[in-house]
């Protein structure tokens, strides 16, 4: 029977560690391999032209065209790019604190998520971009990102005999998860014109430094005498050990860079699709607070992203 | 260094794999062994007080409690908490006795007759999807029921009130349900105005009435009004004969429980204005009249005055361990975990947090863990039945 690694365990290969430096073997690699590349094609000097073609296609060492992103002529490019995101929840299995004995008009169990558009966190990343080849290019964007999503629930008590004594409440959670990630990514760019549109895709793996939730209370009082819903309390909790270490998944995007001088500006939009649940089974019922006081359990989630950013990349 | 486009691909590919095969780092964890229940529903003036829960063959649970003031509430739940049904036993099947006794696949109960105030024992059988119960037996001469607890022999004896001699009774019924024996002990004043209070759940406080019996079945005891004090008192299985007494002094002091532990050891709480203490290893001689306050025991500051409290013994992780159920003033249910050979305690464990809950039940489960009953204030003042599961590893831990 299959046993599940265990917290905090990893595959020898897979390991963050092994990442790296399978990363910086492929950086060498691809140096060496595009030198020896170009000596043979004779697109460097001393040598001859290897192949008109080639050379038509791939033109020269020296054309800004192969720049890696900035306005220099280096295989090179680092930058910066930071903008806002919008996440979206898959939930899998749901949780709910409470089961009803009696019937309700509405499904009190089940968490409401909000519109994505309410789901506004950011991101800064770093940006290192190495051109393999023409206009192909691989980038490492080592990211710092604040997701957060927010879902809502619903909860009445009625007087039967009487219906107008009765209350009203809504619990919004809001949780804030801090994540430094590493998406790396195949880069395309489509034209070459002064503005190049282009595509990319690749995957990524976070870690979750931190996470917290924020607890608002809302609710309509009627048997107190209330007529208007009234904010009741907020409170803001860490819940680091809701969540595992771990978000991996896939990332593909599109964008536009213009050509500055020496740099180049970027717009694009990536999408990122979390391919983990990212609650901590184990610990679903034991943050007390949570489940006695706020009445939430998280359901099974996986993190979903769309990243809207501008950046400045230069060449070396 | 030569390389083709191929190898670029491949590694980037293997780091793209390597990614995202990165193990998660949860664990996985079965459902039934950990959740957290509150059943709630949406009547404003509905109310449920919690008496006992057991675990039924299917992994599921049966929950005994009452409903409003006095009516007899019985519940189902799955293995993982999930709500299943319930039953309102209206009059006159009122006021469950503390708890559920499994005889032959069926839980059995007994209840007051709020009618005639006799007793009747009352039979649920899972196979039954309405849950009626049905009455096994009723007993019209044992009347004001006040507690009933199986002995080791099968059979049971019950607690009850005598308003017209003002005597506590003790009934032993062999496990045919008959009677073996009756008898009375003085109060010598009349208590009925607080009995009758108990029942119509009008009463600041409930008195912790309880009966019980010795490891080897050769004495009995009750927690009840005797000699004008909340008292417990020995007696002779075999006859009902008092032998010992530990008293209280009027309902200002006393025991709240106690369990047997063998010999001389007995595993007691007790109060005092107020005041709350624990003796996990309490020397009580059955044979002797004495004053509970005599007993060396430890005070508990945090346990709410008059709280439930409930003392079983149970073996977790291979050790016999006393575990004691309550609840604190801050409001939150507690355990107690006590080396049953020493005495000392081994662990403590909190369920519960911000919203008021109070301590019902616990029983020890089939996959090793433990299932606790309580009442919570929902939104702070609607009062629910609350099951928490804590799983066998949890549950080890605290005793490690």
């Amino acid at each position: 029977m299959f046993k599940p690694p265990q917290k905090g365990q990893y595959s020898l290969f897979v390991s963050l560690k092994n990442i790296g430096i399978i990363f910086i073997f492929l950086i060498i690699s691809t140096d060496g391999f595009s030198q020896e590349f170009y000596k043979k094609s004779g697109l460097v000097k001393g040598k001859g032209n290897f192949n008109g073609m080639r050379k038509k296609k791939m033109g020269s060492a020296n054309d800004p065209s192969l720049s890696s992103g900035g306005g220099g002529n280096s295989k090179w490019a680092f930058g910066l790019k930071g903008g806002v995101n919008f996440t979206k929840i898959f939930p899998g299995d749901q949780f709910s604190v409470f089961s009803y004995t009696k019937p309700t008009e509405n499904s009190r169990e089940e968490k409401q998520y909000v519109s994505i558009s309410d789901n506004k966190g950011f991101h800064v990343t770093f940006i290192a971009k190495y051109r393999v080849m023409g206009n192909l290019q691989v980038s490492v964007q080592p990211t710092f990102s604040t997701y957060k999503y927010t879902y809502e629930n619903d909860y009445a008590w009625f007087d039967f005999d009487n219906t107008t004594n009765s209350l009203d409440l809504t619990y919004s959670h809001i949780q804030s998860l801090n994540y430094v990630e590493l998406p790396i990514l195949i880069r395309y760019d489509i034209m070459d014109f002064p503005i190049k549109p282009f595509v990319q895709a690749g995957g990524f793996y976070g870690r979750l430094l931190s996470a917290s939730k924020e607890v608002k209370l809302r609710g309509t009082d009627y048997a107190a005498g209330a007529s208007e819903k009234a904010d009741i309390s907020t409170t803001t909790i860490g819940v680091d050990d809701l969540y595992v270490k771990s978000n991996y998944g896939l990332i593909a995007g599109v964008g536009i860079s213009y050509r500055l001088g020496a740099a180049s500006v970027e717009l694009g939009v990536d999408y990122k699709f979390g391919m983990n649940d990212i609650v901590d089974k184990s610990n679903r019922f034991k943050e007390s607070r949570i489940v006695s006081g706020s009445y939430d359990i998280l359901d099974d989630t996986k993190l979903s992203n769309f990243l809207f950013s501008v950046g400045f990349i230069f060449g070396l | 260094m030569m390389m083709n486009n191929n190898n670029i691909f491949y590694i980037f590919l293997a780091l793209v794999v390597g990614i995202t095969s990165c193990n998660t780092g949860e664990a996985e964890v079965e459902l039934a062994n950990n959740f957290v229940k509150i059943y709630n529903n949406e009547d404003f003036k509905i109310s449920y007080q919690p008496l006992d829960i057991k675990q039924t063959k299917d992994g599921g649970f049966i929950i005994l409690g009452v409903e409003g003031s006095n009516n007899t509430y019985i519940s189902r739940i799955t293995d993982v908490g999930e709500f299943l049904s319930d039953t309102v036993i209206s009059s006159p099947y009122t006021n469950p006795l503390s708890e559920l006794i499994e005889i032959n696949d069926a839980y059995h109960f007994f209840s007051m007759d709020d009618v005639s105030l006799g007793l009747h024992l009352l039979k649920v059988s899972l196979s039954d999807s309405s849950q009626t119960p049905e009455v096994v037996k009723s007993f019209p001469e044992i009347i004001y029921p006040l507690h009933a607890s199986q002995t080791p022999d099968g059979g049971f004896i019950i607690q009850s009130y005598n308003r017209d001699d003002k005597t506590t009774v003790l009934t032993k019924l062999n496990a045919g349900f008959s009677l073996v024996w009756q008898e009375e002990y003085e109060v010598l004043e009349d208590v009925e105005e607080k009995i009758i209070a108990k029942f119509a759940g009008t009463s600041e406080r409930t008195m912790p009435y309880f009966t019980g019996a010795t490891d080897d079945g050769a004495m009995y005891f009750f927690n009840g009004y005797f000699n004008f004090n909340f008292s417990m008192v020995f007696v002779n299985a075999s006859n009902g004969e008092m032998t010992g007494v530990l008293n209280g002094l009027r309902e200002e002091t006393g025991v709240s429980a106690a369990v047997h532990l063998g010999g001389t050891s007995y595993a007691l709480s007790r109060y005092s204005f107020g005041d709350s203490f624990i003796a996990p290893k309490g020397e009580v001689t059955p044979q002797d009249a004495k004053f509970s306050g005599e007993i060396e025991d430890n005070k508990f500051s945090e346990i709410e005055a008059h709280a439930v409290v409930k003392i079983k013994r149970l073996v977790i992780n291979g050790k016999s361990v006393v575990v004691y159920g309550t609840h604190t003033k801050s409001k939150q249910i507690v355990l107690y975990l006590y080396d049953e050979v020493d005495g000392v305690l081994l662990g403590v464990k909190y369920f519960g947090d911000v919203n008021p809950y109070e301590f019902g039940g616990f029983n020890i489960t089939g996959d090793g863990g433990l299932v606790v009953l309580g009442r919570t204030f929902v939104a702070g003042r609607f009062p629910r039945m609350v099951v928490f599961k804590m799983s066998q590893e949890d549950l080890n831990s605290l005793v490690e």
